[in-house]
């Protein structure tokens, strides 16, 4: 199945992540990115592809469900931390094809934000663990929360850049090396934020990492 | 002929001989730069520092220079909560004895110098504080190096352990490696490589639990009338930032590595034989400096044998206490007599017999717990059900069972907050207005909160996500079961172990019930 109408890309992508068919990348503009056929199903083979990630969080959740809960707990942060990689993923496929200069321009925000305080913020965040209760629905609840929001980050820290791997010619090798960085990047400890090219700087040393404060001074209280 | 570290009340006087040289050579070694590796201040930052904390408690200031950057790399090398939390440390005593007994026959001492060690566990006397630590001056009226003003224990003079903190129960862990998911804690802690971030698990083994953790918050404490949840109100020992810059610290650590040395030779016990460990870590090795300026790197392998080369030394007393074995007191327990049944120490262990940690019960969330605190966990009826039949079936046995019913843990995870001096003792289903000290037999241990500041910290290594703390409850669970009790809840207090543990607050992300076995 080939559908080239941008207005039916959301079928389209649907279509294809049920029959996992790859369908043609919708090119509005004559010219434009011309020749690039991402599509669902690589948008899909990326997210199963970035499942090992979460090898640590399943893990996790696995160890902190009573048995008989396990799988649920694991179905309802899967489906949960799928969510904003979906959205993303319909948007990217619903979206026309950008002019070379805004892929340019992309791409410059895409190289910013690697670089951004903010986010090593949410790199930071990843490596929290939630409280995850055993009993009741208040388990679905808190699994599906800590999905979400794992998903939510995921899809911050390496969303933009999926989104313009999906637009360059051979995306998916462009989107399989977000995935190698963004696998390289979550084995990383927590960091001071700070800007720094991903990948670079020494760790922080001990002390570095932790911020503590003088004491209040008397005088001044 | 190795070098013997001896007991220091064993040695006589307040001020023998060894003790004064060890007070000599620490007055040396603070006259040292900083820059030094063999300096009093460069070898406590090895075990951790902080610029702002060492300025605020005196020992820095902005004019202070910092070692160069391959120096500073040796600094807060500390291991806790890890499998190499004990040849760490054993590595780290040795450098540091071999660089004091290098100064103490510099200045005329004798070559045979060896660290002392503080026995808390010995008798009511041993847990004292050494007196030599506690006076401000030394015999010629001079200040004493060994003094630390900077050190609270619970407020009052001398300083004195509390009974249950120098239990030797860890010494009755059957295996050094902890389980899966922390499920047993294991004598030596959780497999780790030298980064241990958040994803990995961070439990205290037991006897870095008990007495290592709990010892460090009885005697740093916190000052007294302060704020014991403000970093600049505690003692030097209750926060590894600091803790190696008083002088008991180095006793206190030769007395853990000497239970190390007692635990490993006990029938049935031994440490890791897993590559990973001997020949580890493999993502950075352990490196400390000597008195002739080298930097020794070694690993775990190369610190099994105290007395083997390097280290060449052993204790006066390695002898194991006499403990009554856990399986058999289980059993009798379980037998209902007072005494271990005939065979009881034939029966095998859960620990030995393998399988997975199981939850069946767990709090409601959070728990928040500052002063006295009470936590209900719910348990699972399903898994509370094959826990039952296993009791039951171990009980109708009569203490003749094969095999060890099944373990119940209580694990504490996720501990958050800033007063690392605290020291709290749990209980397992006492009375709410109840003494606890009427329940002995319902305390699960004690939860120190040694570390806690640096677990907490959301930029450092444990991402802020605090630590866990395992506590066995087979016992109390027997007993319960016993009695009667439906085992539909738990009731969790924690009870503050000194006056100055009561105005201390932490977080708990869950406390979770695990079954071991069936």
């Amino acid at each position: 199945m080939a559908l080239s109408d941008a207005r039916h890309a959301p079928v389209a992508a649907i279509v294809a992540l049920c029959s996992g068919t790859e369908i043609a990348w919708p090119v509005p503009g004559a010219g434009a990115a011309a020749g690039h056929r991402p599509g669902a199903l690589a948008w899909l083979i990326m997210l199963l592809a970035m499942a090992p990630l979460l090898r640590i969080e399943v893990g996790l959740l696995w160890a902190a469900a009573l048995p008989r809960r396990r799988l649920t707990a694991v179905a309802a942060f899967a489906g949960a931390y799928a969510a904003p990689w979906l959205a993303l993923g319909f948007a990217a496929l619903a979206a026309p094809a950008p002019a070379p200069v805004a892929l340019a321009a992309g791409g410059a925000l895409v190289v910013a934000w690697s670089c951004a305080p903010l986010r090593q913020h949410c790199l930071n965040a990843c490596h929290a663990r939630p409280s995850v209760r055993a009993f009741g629905p208040a388990m679905l609840a808190d699994a599906g929360r800590w999905g979400l929001r794992t998903g939510a980050l995921c899809t911050a820290l390496c969303g933009p850049a999926m989104f313009l791997a999906t637009r360059l010619p051979y995306h998916l090798p462009a989107m399989a090396a977000v995935v190698l960085l963004a696998a390289a990047e979550r084995r990383r400890p927590p960091r001071p934020p700070a800007w720094r090219l991903p990948l670079t700087g020494r760790p922080p040393l001990p002390w570095e990492a932790r911020i503590i404060s003088p004491p209040p001074n008397p005088a001044q209280t | 002929m190795p070098f013997v570290r001896k007991e220091i009340r064993s040695l006589g006087a307040t001020w023998n001989d060894t003790t004064l040289w060890y007070a000599t050579a620490v007055g040396k070694l603070k006259e040292r730069s900083f820059t030094d590796p063999t300096s009093w201040w460069f070898l406590a930052a090895i075990h951790g520092f902080h610029p702002v904390v060492w300025t605020e408690f005196g020992f820095m200031d902005d004019q202070t220079p910092m070692p160069t950057p391959d120096r500073l790399a040796l600094w807060s090398q500390c291991q806790h909560q890890t499998w190499y939390f004990l040849p760490w440390h054993r590595g780290y005593l040795y450098a540091f004895e071999e660089i004091v007994r290098s100064v103490v026959v510099a200045e005329g001492g004798p070559a045979d110098w060896a660290l002392p060690y503080w026995n808390y566990s010995k008798d009511a006397a041993a847990r004292v504080l050494p007196e030599a630590f506690a006076e401000a001056t030394l015999p010629d009226g001079s200040d004493n190096p060994l003094f630390v003003p900077r050190r609270y224990g619970d407020g009052t003079l001398p300083i004195t352990i509390p009974p249950f903190s120098v239990s030797l129960q860890a010494l009755n862990a059957s295996t050094y490696t902890g389980g899966d998911d922390d499920i047993p804690p294991g004598f030596g802690g959780p497999e780790t490589p030298f980064h241990h971030g958040p994803e990995i698990q961070t439990a205290n083994g037991a006897v870095e639990s008990l007495p290592h953790n709990v010892i460090h918050g009885d005697v740093g404490g916190a000052e007294p009338g302060t704020d014991p949840n403000q970093w600049f109100n505690l003692g030097l020992m209750s926060m590894p930032i600091t803790a190696g810059l008083d002088p008991i610290f180095w006793l206190h650590h030769a007395n853990i590595d000497r239970l190390w040395t007692i635990w490993s030779a006990m029938p049935g016990h031994a440490d890791p034989t897993d590559g990973d460990w001997l020949d580890g870590p493999a993502d950075r090795g352990f490196a400390m400096p000597l008195s002739d300026g080298t930097t020794w790197q070694f690993t775990a392998s190369a610190v099994t044998d105290t007395r083997a080369q390097p280290l060449d030394y052993c204790y006066d007393d390695e002898t194991p206490p006499v403990l009554p074995s856990r399986v058999a007191t289980r059993m009798a327990g379980l037998a209902g007599r007072a005494v271990a049944p005939a065979g009881a120490g034939a029966v095998r262990e859960v620990e030995m017999a393998g399988g997975d940690p199981e939850l069946i019960g767990a709090s409601d969330g959070e728990v928040r717990v500052a002063g006295r605190t009470r936590a209900e966990v719910k348990l699972d009826e399903a898994g509370v059900g094959t826990l039952r039949t296993s009791l039951a079936r171990a009980a109708a046995a009569g203490g003749g069972a094969a095999e060890e019913p099944a373990r119940v843990f209580l694990k504490v995870e996720g501990v958050r907050g800033t007063a690392d001096a605290a020291v709290y003792h749990v209980f397992v289903d006492i009375p709410p207005n109840a003494d606890p000290a009427d329940y002995p037999e319902r305390l699960a241990g004690a939860l120190s909160l040694f570390g806690v500041s640096d677990a907490s910290a959301a930029g450092g290594p444990h991402a802020g996500n605090g630590f866990n703390q395992v506590f066995e409850i087979s016992g109390i669970v027997d007993a319960l079961h016993l009695s009667g009790d439906d085992l539909a809840r738990l009731d969790v207090q924690f009870v503050p172990s000194n006056k100055a543990s009561e105005a201390s607050n932490f977080a708990i992300r869950r406390i979770s019930v695990f079954k071991l076995g069936e």
